[in-house]
């Protein structure tokens, strides 16, 4: 499998901290939609549930595509 | 984005303010800096503790006691008699007015409501900045932290704690350890390991059984293979058409060759040939299985139960799981009550309730895990070898199934309790001993019977019974490679999309670290611009010159002076002083402050200016009115400072002269009843309060009375500069006032007799002293009782006799410029001075 080149993350110093947080929800789902889409969802939970709400919505995805 | 500046607030029944039914206002100047003196428990600390609560929701001060030591009670002044009251009102930059109002009932629980808008916790929510508060515990918290933690402060201080947050999740995420155990890598590599080397001993195994067919092949091809199976079978039964072998029906192939010279020994030999088989397949298969592969299974959950403080907590576990979310989603629920029983106080001196289901659940969880773990590679042993089959062929009339049974409990439910001598109560390697046995046993009943019943049948037809049921077995080894092909392949790509993700989060945060980090960097250039001149403007020194450094790795900051006189790059936190340490730590908390782009626009400083001499006070001021306040510089904050330096009275009272960026107020409490205000008592005010009061008949002026008598001893004391003691100037009895007569006559009459200097103050007699202590007394009794009444026209009287005790004290000026003005006297001449004090 050819490697894709990853673009890259850059946030403005100049922007707010609410736009940098969209360049980043824009990065994530520009690298791969599906995945992007539970980080976004799932990046605001706590520290300790982020963990356990992603892994479900990672293991439905795969099994899913299965 | 809508700006916010603090424009008033009205307090009352906060902390030490009482002020019942009178709240105190106080309003902020939302161009540039409002300042607020006031000395020690005048209310200084109340106010700020009501603007940073009403906005934070949080009390630090109780929150950071000793769990046994809180008592949110206090929040609300103890002595009011409703709930607390705070009001806020915010202006944007189009001048709109926004009233947010703040109840605080007797448990210090606070509710919000406002006229102008729909959901005021959400707005006070948007409000809320790292920079809206800083006092002096606070502030000099990030150059004694390690650079991790330094690091943190910054981004919080910067706006960004947001991405700091983020920036740990994402390392959680992406740990390997945590990725192997949440999606089960471990099992699902193993499992094709396993079953790869299935697939490999059945191809042997048919090459095996081909070769002893004479057909000899050195690798395993299936296509190959199943053609020439075809093809034999289709010379042994020439009616065969199904060009399919797995479609063939082979239990009718030798009815169909024999007709009518099928019998019934030729059937049973058939399925005596077969059962043979297969209890020689689960012989081979029990004796596989490797002792310490039980024993295993025993150490690991001995192991898995290691992780639990106690054994209860399996039995507990999953209502922790669901009481931490209880407390998660329902905030106001108290951390130390229990959601099921409502028991309050629990927890233990160190740790909150909620704080030790959150360590148990930790504990549980990895437990939890690990016992999955186990039962898997359980059921994958079970059914990998047949086991439950084995076992309902050899019991069929016993009731008891050991396998089954175990299998049944596992299986179901892994949330099931297994404990912890599972493995010693139920001996695998015992049950699976005695079923080899039995099987053994079963096999040798067979074996004989087969060979009384081949002497019934012809050789040749035993041969073809015999060669049927070697395809049968070779169709189902080539089914079974099938399926575990399938099996694998399925893992392979569960695994491959596992990796995906990986990947994924990998990149993801490799690419937020490295785009993080060259924001704090470039942030932090910009940031040391504006610190190094705040920083040199308030010490005056420039051959100190701090810098913020941005390391490369996590997130860390360190806090180093590029110059230190001749030498460079040293770590600020050794050598500067205390008073160097906080001017370099505000100086990083204002250039972030001003750098800060959010909804809030003001800061509220408290007591920011007492590690500093005078000279670097007032330096620290001109920074705050010049630099940070709003008037002068556009992108500035609303400041708002409450201080208690004496040093800085004067100058904070000369900022309020002439000058529209800056505006001082002092805090008074009254000298009766608990009241704050900002408004001056004078001797004066009250004098015409009381007079017009009497000229309108009212003659209910009890406190006001002592309060007035009092303020003019007041005045007397400080202006004449004696020394009363405190425990007399802070008398709460009833003689308060007679006391401090008696001591301002104790101290002038020793003056006057001992004193070496010339004294000038015309000192009232001891005559005029017991006199004007009689109206004091009457006076105390007219405020404390309330059956006492006086005449308004003697009441008068008191007032004027009262300011006749104040005239005694001072003179008329008569210097041309300043005539007619009133001084008081000053006791003593001043050598080279004039004797009149203008």
């Amino acid at each position: 499998m050819a490697k894709r080149k990853v673009p890259t993350l850059r946030f403005n110093k100049n922007k707010t901290v609410d736009e940098n947080m969209v360049i980043f929800e824009q990065y994530i789902l520009k690298i791969d939609d599906s995945f992007g889409k539970i980080l976004k969802k799932n990046k605001d939970e706590s520290v300790i549930e982020i963990r356990e709400k992603t892994k479900q919505d990672v293991s439905n995805l795969i099994h899913h595509n299965e | 984005m809508s700006r916010y500046y603090l424009k008033e607030t009205y307090i009352e029944g906060f902390r030490g303010i009482n002020n019942e039914n009178n709240p105190l206002i106080l309003q902020f100047n939302h161009n540039g800096v409002t300042s607020f003196f006031a000395e020690n428990g005048q209310g200084k600390s109340s106010i700020y503790e009501a603007l940073y609560y009403s906005i934070n929701n949080k009390f630090p001060k109780i929150d950071k006691l000793h769990r046994e030591l809180q008592d949110y009670s206090t929040i609300r002044n103890l002595f009011h008699s409703g709930n607390g009251q705070i009001k806020l009102i915010f202006c944007d930059d189009l001048s709109n007015d926004i009233n947010i109002d703040f109840t605080i009932d007797s448990s210090g629980n606070c509710n919000i409501t406002s006229p102008n808008v729909p959901n005021p916790k959400d707005f006070i929510k948007e409000l809320r900045d790292e920079h809206n508060f800083l006092d002096y515990a606070t502030f000099t918290n990030i150059i004694t932290q390690s650079p991790e933690d330094a690091g943190e402060t910054f981004s919080a201080l910067i706006g960004y704690s947001k991405f700091s947050e983020l920036k740990d999740k994402l390392d959680k995420l992406s740990r390997t350890q945590n990725i192997n155990t949440d999606f089960d890598k471990k099992n699902k590599e193993n499992k094709i390991s396993f079953k790869k080397d299935d697939i490999y001993n059945r191809q042997v195994e048919i090459l095996n059984k081909l070769n002893a067919w004479n057909i000899r092949y050195k690798l395993f091809n299936l296509f190959i293979i199943e053609k020439r199976l075809l093809k034999e079978l289709k010379s042994l039964f020439p009616f065969i058409v199904e060009p399919n072998i797995y479609k063939i029906d082979y239990d009718t192939l030798l009815v169909k060759l024999l007709g009518n010279k099928y019998d019934e020994n030729i059937n049973k030999q058939a399925k005596l040939i077969e059962l043979i088989n297969q209890y020689t397949n689960w012989i081979k298969q029990l004796k596989s299985i490797k002792r310490t592969t039980f024993n295993k299974f025993n150490s690991s959950l001995k192991k898995a139960y290691r992780n639990l403080d106690n054994i209860k907590d399996i039995y507990l576990g999953s209502l922790y799981e669901k009481a931490l979310d209880t407390y998660n989603n329902f905030v106001e629920i108290d951390k130390n009550t229990c959601i099921l029983c409502n028991t309050k106080d629990l927890g233990n001196s160190k740790q909150s309730f909620y704080e030790i289901i959150n360590t148990k659940i930790t504990k549980y969880r990895k437990f939890k895990v690990e016992v999955v773990g186990i039962l898997t590679g359980l059921e994958n042993i079970v059914l990998n070898n047949y086991l439950i089959d084995i076992e309902n062929d050899l019991l069929k009339e016993n009731k008891i199934r050991d396998i089954e049974l175990i299998f049944k409990n596992l299986k179901f439910s892994t949330d099931e309790i297994i404990s912890e001598d599972f493995f010693i109560k139920n001996d695998l390697n015992k049950i699976v001993k005695k079923y080899v046995l039995l099987l053994s046993e079963r096999l040798h009943t067979l074996q004989t019977e087969y060979k009384n019943i081949s002497l019934k049948v012809p050789k040749n037809i035993t041969e073809l019974n015999e060669k049927i049921n070697l395809f049968k077995v070779l169709k189902d080894d080539l089914i079974n490679i099938a399926t575990d092909k399938k099996e694998i392949n399925e893992t392979k790509e569960e695994l491959f999309n596992i990796e995906k993700w990986v990947n994924y989060i990998t990149i993801v945060k490799d690419n937020f670290d490295l785009a993080y980090n060259n924001l704090m960097e470039q942030i932090s250039i910009d940031i040391n611009k504006d610190a190094q001149a705040f920083f040199c403007e308030i010490m005056g020194n420039n051959e100190i010159i701090p810098f913020l450094e941005k390391k490369d790795t996590g997130q860390k900051i360190n806090l180093i002076l590029k110059k230190f006189y001749s030498a460079s790059n040293k770590k600020a936190a050794n050598l500067l002083s205390e008073s160097y340490r906080n001017a370099l730590c505000l100086s990083i908390y204002f250039a972030t402050a001003i750098r800060n782009i959010s909804t809030s626009k003001f800061i509220v400083l408290d007591d920011i200016t007492s590690s500093f001499d005078s000279g670097h006070q007032i330096k620290l001021i001109d920074v705050l009115e010049n630099h940070i306040g709003k008037a002068k510089r556009n992108k500035g904050k609303q400041v708002i400072l409450f201080t208690h330096d004496g040093e800085l009275k004067k100058v904070l009272s000369s900022k309020n002269i002439g000058k529209n960026n800056w505006q001082h107020h002092k805090i008074y409490r009254t000298l009766c009843g608990s009241f704050t205000s900002l408004k001056e008592i004078n001797s004066d005010h009250l004098k015409n309060e009381l007079i017009s009061k009497l000229n309108n008949g009212d003659t209910e002026i009890r406190s006001l009375l002592r309060e007035y008598f009092e303020e003019t001893i007041f005045e007397i004391i400080e202006a004449l500069n004696l020394p009363i003691p405190f425990r007399d100037l802070y008398d709460l009895s009833n003689t308060k006032l007679e006391n401090l007569l008696n001591s301002i006559e104790r101290h002038l009459t020793v003056e006057k007799n001992y004193s070496p200097k010339k004294v000038i103050l015309p000192i009232p007699s001891s005559t005029y002293f017991r006199n004007i202590q009689g109206i004091a007394n009457k006076v105390s009794h007219f405020a404390s009782n309330s059956k006492i009444s006086y005449t308004p026209h003697f009441l008068l009287q008191c007032v004027n006799d009262i300011e006749d005790y104040k005239r005694k004290y001072q003179y008329f000026c008569n210097c041309h410029l300043n005539q007619g003005w009133v001084y008081y006297y000053s006791i003593f001449r001043k050598k080279g001075k004039n004797e009149c004090k203008c």
